[in-house]
Order: C-alpha cells, then structure tokens, then sequence
C-alpha cells in the first residue's frame, strides 16, 4: 500500500527532471498535459470499476475503443456530418460496446481470478476480428456507400480516414484563453463529469456491491449478492466509458488510423492509472486524474529530454515504453505481495 | 413455519448430514447441539443455500417453509425467502465500515435520487450510519459505526455480523451458528434480549452453541445432532445440560481439574509500564511478572485490553515499556524472537492468524517447529539443505491425532476441512511441537464442544505437570480459568485491575469485572 503510493512521487521527480533537461517551456508542456488530459481522461477513468470490483485492470478497454471506432467508420461510410453525425456515433459505438462488454463479462465469469490476461487476449481477440471485417469484408459482404475511403483495389478501408467532418466539434466549445493557455473548459468539465459519474456509482448500492464483490466473492454471495450480475455490470460500464473516451480521443486528433488507432490504449490507459497511486487491488477516481496528468508530463517531455541529454530523441521514445510497462510491471509484482503477507 | 424432512448431504465420501428431520414453530427459539463435526453449520448451510452446497453437488430431503416446498439454491434465494444467517466464520467485509457491514444490501438512499431506482440511487451515508447505531445499541453494544471491520475485535465483528441480521425487516427464519463463542457473559445476555424480542415478533430462530446453559435458558426446544443424525428432541421444561451432554456425547466426560497448586521458579515473564496500542482493546502502562511453572490466567469483559497481551508481546500492534523473558529485555518485539526464547503465542484468531487453511492437518502442527526450531529435518546432507524427516513428522502427527482425539480422514486432510474444535486442536498440537518453556493461549476452547473442551484442558494440564511448561490462558470462561489457574488476572480498562487467587467467590470476581473494589473489612 505505502509502496504504491510512492509511484506518484516517482513520477514527479522523473518528470522534473525530464522537464529540466528538456529546456522546453512550461507553458507549452502545460498545454500539451491538458489536450492529454482531456484526449485521455475518460479511457484512464473507464479502468477504476473493475478494479473496485476485485477484477484488476480491464485491458479490454481496447475493445470499447473498437466500437467507437466501428462507429466512426460507418458514420464516414454513410456521409454523416458535424454534431448529429457525432451524435450517431456515439450511439453505435455505445450500443456495440453495451452488447461486447456483456459478452465479455460472461466470459469473464468463467475465468474467475485469471481476469487481467483474459481480458488481454479478449483485446488481441477482438482486434483480429475488426481487422478482418475492415480489410476483408469491407468491399466483399459488406458494399460500401462511399468508395472514396476504399483502397484502390476495392477491398478494405484505407489506413487513414480524414475525419474533417467531426474535426474538433466539441473541444471548441467554451474554450477561454488564460495567458499563453488555451483552455477548452468543456472538455475538461466532460472529463471531470465522468469521474463524478464514477464516483456518484460508487457511492450507490450498486458501488457497494461493486465493493463487497472486490473484496472477496464468496462472502459477497453469503450476502445474496448475484455476484456474476455485478462483475458483468462492472465490465460492461467500462467497456461504455472506453467506448466514450475513444470517441474523444479521436475527434480531437482529427484523423482515425483505421487499423492501429486503438492499439495501446490499454497499456497506457493502465500505466497512467498506476501512475496515480492505485494498484490493482485498488484505485479510485483521483488516482486515474492525477495518474493521467502524470504520466503525459513525463510523456511529453522525455523525447526532448533524451535529445539533449544523448542527442538521440528515439531513447525518449523507447523510454516512454519502458515507462509504461514497468509501472504496470511494478504494480502487479507490488499487488502480489500484498495479497500474500494480508492472507 | 419451517420443516425439514429427510435431509441429507455428502461431501465427497463423507456423509455429513444422513436424513435430518426438523420442525421450527413461528416465533420459537429452536436450539441446536451436537459435538463439532456432527453436521450443525453443514445443516444451517443447506437452510441458507449455501455456496459450498451447491458446489459440493446439492443436498438431498425435503425443506418446507410454511408447509410450501422451496429448493434453496443459492443464499439470494433463501434471502428472498426470508431466511437470514449469522455465519460462524463472519460474512463480513473488512475493508468496509461497521455501517456499510451492517446495512449492506439494505442501505437507505437520498430519496429525490430514488427514481433512478434502488440500485442507481445515492447512498444515505448518515440515514445508514443512525440505524446502524440503533441496532447496535439494541444489542447493547456501544461501537464506533465508522470503525472499520478489520480493526474490530473478534467480539465485536461477531455483533456487527448479528446487527446485519437482525437490522432485516423482511427476517422470518434466523440462523444463527454459533453467535456466543467470541462473548462474554454480559454480552450473551444482551444479545438474548434482542433474539426473545426477535421471536416475540414472529421470527423463528435456530440457535447453535457449545454452551449448554446458554440453551436450555434460552431455547423452547432443541435438536441434538450426533453424526450426522438427529439423537434426540428436546421440547417443553423436560430437559436439562446433563440429559443433553449425555444425548451429544452418548458417553461420561471427566472435567479437567487443577491438583494443587504449581511449584513456582525463578522468573519467567516479566512486563514493565507495557502499553500496546490495539485499536478497540488498547493496553496501558501495565506491570506483571510470571513465574517459571506458573498457570496464570487472565481474564475480563470484552473490549477491556485482554486479546492485546499476546498480540503485543508478539509485536503485532505498536507497543511501549519493555519486555522481559527469563530476565532478559527482549527488543523489538517480533514472533521470532520470542520463539526463539521458548515463547509461543496461540492466537484466539486461529483463520486469520494462526492456521495455514489450504495445507494439511500434518503440514500445520509440523510446519512452525521446522522453520524456527529445525525439528523434523534430517541432518543430512548438511543443515541448510537438510531434507525434510517425513517419517518422523509423520508419526508425530499421528501421535497428535490420537491424543487429543482430532476426528479427520487422515493427517493428509486439509485443516479448512475440518470442523472448529478440530482446527482448535491442530493449533494447540502444532504449538506443542515447537515445546516452549511459556505458552500463551488466548480462548483456547472457543467454539469448541463440551468433550473437546475438557480434552484440550486436559492436555494443557498434562503439559504443564509433564514438562513444567508456564502458562498463560487468556479466556472469556471463567469457570475454565477458576479450574486451571493459580492465579488470575483481571484486566479491566486497559490495566490489570486485580489479581485474584483461583479460590477467589464468583462475586469477588463480578466486582473486579465491573472495576469496583472489594471492601475490606
Ligand atoms: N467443505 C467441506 N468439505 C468436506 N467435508 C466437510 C466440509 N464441510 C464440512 N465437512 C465435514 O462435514 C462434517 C460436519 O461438519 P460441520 O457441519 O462443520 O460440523 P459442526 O458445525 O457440527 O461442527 C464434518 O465431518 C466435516 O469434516
Ligand atoms: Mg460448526
């Protein structure tokens, strides 16, 4: 516990450090920390219930982003525009992720105890499958309204859909210049909202059950509570959340990447939960806010930071793997640990 | 109200329960007895649909409530039904307050919120925390509701686990397995107000307990399992402790008794200003000396500091003062030091702290003497790499089996197989492997039937005649301190309050508990 706890630290003298040697601007590694915040702040929040209700870090996170981004293609294949087109997506993408979050969680209920690499492979899984349905099916089953986004040979999507139609619609609203900041005040609100979600839910009796599952979920039964019905609930408000939070994500970056949009969601989306203090026994909502700011602090500034120390701005990247895995490496040894001395 | 005809249930080879016939009238009081093993809490499982039934492959027999017949699948079923149970082992979540324990399922919510439905409402955190107040303090407790579970004693957990029953307002059939092993007098008869209240309310109520007394105050009939099988029914004035003792055990016991007093050494134990910072049970500033073949006894009202004596000099809360063992200061306080210096602390919490669950009845008694003491190890090769002495661990083990009679398949079975009295005495058999000079015990017959009981006082009586071991028995059971010690101590808001001489009146006793001073005169 007192050992998790000590990883925001870490984070924050790394990133000091980091900011240090990269000579760049506080002002600019502040308004780049808040377009992470909000590209990213949803997707981090999405991991909190699971993890509440004893089942570790949801990595399928990655298939709430699939059904976003499911949405969005058929949004582009149909010519749908601006708000309502948004409107659509979000509305495909919510009901394909309530359909897949259920799936998962029956599948989850299998597995009791062997969630977070189930949860993995269901990723892998479910990105096999989209991939074979966009390069595949698209142009074969399923005719396209609109050939403009097909490859030239008339099966599959291209790699990259231009998302101008969609392009910044909301993060525009109520932005208000603070200084050399930009500060898009909806957004921000949005992410805020959804950790207010989280905390209204856990603090129902639905959270309580979530609670009591988490602990244990033998003598969550002995209560009567059904506790399949719960983990499934947990899982399918996760896989929505991600669903939400890939939406955002990419109408703010403009541009879907068909094919690899969604990779790494997860591991980021877990390393910056951890980033924030939780382990995988426990995490609640502050952890994923401050876990997110942190970790894109220290994202944002290591490649600089690796130029000028070692003239090699790659190591930055390398680093920020590293960075990402260990933490969740450290996490999970850290958990272990704990679950065996409290036992 | 509720019938029960023909009910069975194997686990695997064994049968636990073979054709169980019962009947409980609206508003009665339904005792239940038998020694440990003899199917009580298997029975009371299938009545609440218990998981490890339905994962053991179902029970068999009729169950029938208000003469219509229900299948009880699962605990939200039986719930559902309006049957509730206060588990032996504590259905508890303890990283969870008091409150949220004791209305979980049940919590009250902000009601302009409530048409987003039950579950979706807002949780009425001090709505919640008042009925939980309320139910404790009908239990005549007083507890902090905002104390987390984890942080409470045994006793008061065993209340928080009753409160979240008897808070149910749809409640018509309670069971209850066990609920008086962790209490005290006081507390017992506290809780018998609120069951009669309970039962004059229309609930009827099935009431386990070792304790015969308690049943045949408080129970209008009982049924006596021996075996797996009803031996006997008790209804009406017509029984009485001897009759039932009788029917449990189908056999006299002999009741273990003290002869003389003990041949005192030099120093063995010494405590000076010891404090121990143990949230519900704190210690403070307390001077105590025990001598080499002493039986010293410690006794006192729950809540008062008692469990704190062997979990400090453990070192398993923060302590202040010093420690002295054969007149030596021993710091930092930690298990393996003492264990080191002949001193073994047999904790009352024997799932949480003291047996490993999942390993085998030999494993538990072997497992401590081999890591502290190298008992148990063959000398070859050469001592770090020394194998394992199985045959010899073996045998003791069987030894143990056989002494203090622990009824299992074998010493291969798994401890979280065996019923409560029979841990109790894998406890004890695996302390007495490790021989110590001083033996802490703490509620060493907790839940543990009237035959066992005198079994375990027994072999502590043996112990200290054989091999001159000290001993300090914490317990909640005076009548047991009063036969085994030569000294007792009260220990009463944190400090002992007097020590008294095992001759000492029950009302010299009473007044000490109290913290009233004798007049003398
Ligand atoms: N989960 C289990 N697996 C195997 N055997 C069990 C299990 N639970 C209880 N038993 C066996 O069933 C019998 C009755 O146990 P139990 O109902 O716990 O007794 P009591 O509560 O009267 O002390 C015992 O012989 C015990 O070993
Ligand atoms: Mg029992």
């Amino acid at each position: 516990m007192y050992r998790a706890n000590a990883v925001p630290a870490v984070f924050i003298v790394l990133s000091a450090l980091a900011l240090y040697f990269s000579g760049l601007s506080p002002s600019f590694v502040a308004s780049e920390v808040i377009t992470r915040f909000i590209r990213d702040g949803v997707m981090v929040l999405a991991l909190v219930i699971p993890v509440t209700a004893g089942m570790g870090l949801n990595f399928a996170v990655t298939v709430g982003a699939l059904a976003a981004q499911v949405g969005i293609v058929l949004a582009v294949d149909w010519g749908l525009q601006g708000a309502a087109g948004l409107f659509a997506i979000t509305a495909m993408g919510l009901g394909l992720s309530v359909v897949s979050g259920f799936l998962i969680g029956v599948m989850l209920n299998r597995v009791r105890g062997k969630e977070m690499i189930t949860t993995m492979i269901i990723g892998f899984l479910a990105t096999g499958i989209y991939q074979l349905v966009f390069m595949v099916g698209y142009g074969t089953v399923i005719r396209p309204a609109n050939q403009e986004m097909m490859l030239s040979r008339g099966i599959g999507i291209r790699n990259m859909l231009d998302l101008a139609p969609f392009r910044n619609i909301i993060d525009t609203i109520w932005v208000i210049q603070a200084g050399p900041l930009e500060i898009p005040l909806f957004m921000i609100l949005m992410v805020l909202g959804a950790a207010g979600l989280i905390t209204y839910l856990l603090h129902t009796r639905l959270g309580q059950q979530f609670k009591a599952v988490g602990e244990g979920v033998e003598k969550a039964e002995m209560l009567g509570i059904d506790t399949r019905a719960v983990r499934i609930k947990a899982i399918v408000l996760s896989t929505v959340l991600a669903c939400l939070g890939h939406i955002i994500f990419t109408q703010n970056i403009g541009m879907l990447n068909v094919y690899t949009a969604h990779m790494n969601t997860d591991i980021f989306a877990c390393a910056a939960l951890l980033a924030g203090g939780a382990s995988i026994l426990r995490a609640h909502v502050g952890h994923a806010l401050l876990g997110v700011l942190l970790f894109h602090s220290l994202f944002i500034v290591s490649p600089q930071a690796g130029q000028n120390i070692f003239s090699n701005a790659a190591l930055g990247e390398y680093f920020r793997t590293f960075v990402a895995y260990g933490t969740i490496a450290f996490a999970l040894v850290m958990s272990t640990r704990g679950r065996g001395s409290a036992g | 109200m509720l019938t029960v005809r023909g009910l069975k249930k194997r686990f695997g080879n064994t049968d636990a329960l073979r054709s169980v016939d019962l009947h409980v009238e609206e508003g009665e009081i339904h005792g239940l007895v038998g020694l440990n093993g003899s199917g009580k809490t298997t029975l009371l499982n299938v009545l609440f649909g218990s998981a490890v039934i339905s994962a053991t492959g179902g029970y068999g027999g009729e169950v029938l409530l208000n003469e219509r017949p229900v299948y009880l699948s699962s605990p939200a079923r039986a719930i559902g039904c309006g049957i509730g149970m206060v588990h032996q082992e504590f259905a508890l979540i303890p990283s969870m307050t008091v409150t949220e324990n004791v209305t979980i399922r049940r919590e009250r919510v902000f009601a302009p919120t409530a048409i987003l439905g039950r579950d979706l409402a807002l949780m009425n955190a001090p709505a919640n925390r008042r009925r939980a107040s309320s139910v404790l303090e009908r239990l005549g407790v007083r507890l902090d509701p905002s104390l987390r579970v984890m942080d409470l004693t045994v006793n008061m957990r065993q209340f928080v686990e009753i409160a979240r029953e008897i808070d149910r307002d749809d409640l018509r059939v309670l069971l209850l397995d066990e609920p008086t092993s962790a209490l005290n007098y006081g507390e017992v008869q506290a809780l018998f107000a609120s069951l009669r209240s309970l039962a004059s309310r229309g609930v009827s109520l099935i009431f386990v307990s070792h304790r015969l007394e308690e049943i045949t105050t408080l129970c209008h009939a009982v049924t006596v399992l021996r075996d797996g099988e009803v031996a006997g029914c008790f209804t009406g004035p017509a029984y009485d402790v001897d009759a039932l003792a009788e029917c449990m055990i189908g056999h006299h016991v002999t009741r273990a008794q003290r002869q003389g007093a003990s041949r005192k050494g030099s120093e063995a134990l010494r405590l000076e200003g010891f404090s121990v910072d143990m949230p519900g049970e704190r210690i403070n500033g307390i001077d105590l000396t025990v001598s080499r073949g002493e039986i010293l006894g410690l006794a006192g009202p729950s809540g008062h500091g008692r469990p704190a004596f062997g979990y400090g000099i453990m070192g398993m809360y923060p302590t202040s003062g010093r420690v002295f063992v054969d007149r030596d200061h021993i710091a930092p306080l930690n298990a393996l030091a003492m264990i080191s210096r002949g001193l073994f602390f047999i904790p009352e919490d024997r799932r949480a702290a003291g047996l490993l669950t999942d390993h085998s009845i030999m494993e538990n008694i072997v497992f401590a003497a081999m890591q502290c003491k190298g008992a148990f190890l063959n000398t070859f090769p050469f001592r770090p790499l020394a194998l394992e002495d199985r045959r010899h661990a073996h045998r003791f083990a069987e030894e143990c089996v056989e002494r203090f009679g622990i009824r299992c398949t074998g010493v291969h079975q798994k401890v979280s197989e065996l019923s409560g009295g029979n841990q109790q005495k894998v406890c004890i058999a695996r302390a007495l492997a490790m021989n110590p000079g001083i033996l802490m015990v703490s509620e060493p017959t907790r839940g543990v039937d009237i035959a066992a009981k005198e079994t375990i006082l027994h072999i502590f009586l043996d112990l200290h005649r054989g091999a001159g071991t000290t001993l300090v028995i914490s317990s909640s059971e005076l009548d047991e301190l009063m036969r085994m010690c030569d000294r007792i101590a009260v220990i009463h808001e944190g400090r002992i309050f007097d020590v008294l001489d095992a001759e000492a009146t029950e009302t010299e006793f009473a007044l000490a508990f109290s913290g009233e001073r004798r007049v003398h005169g």
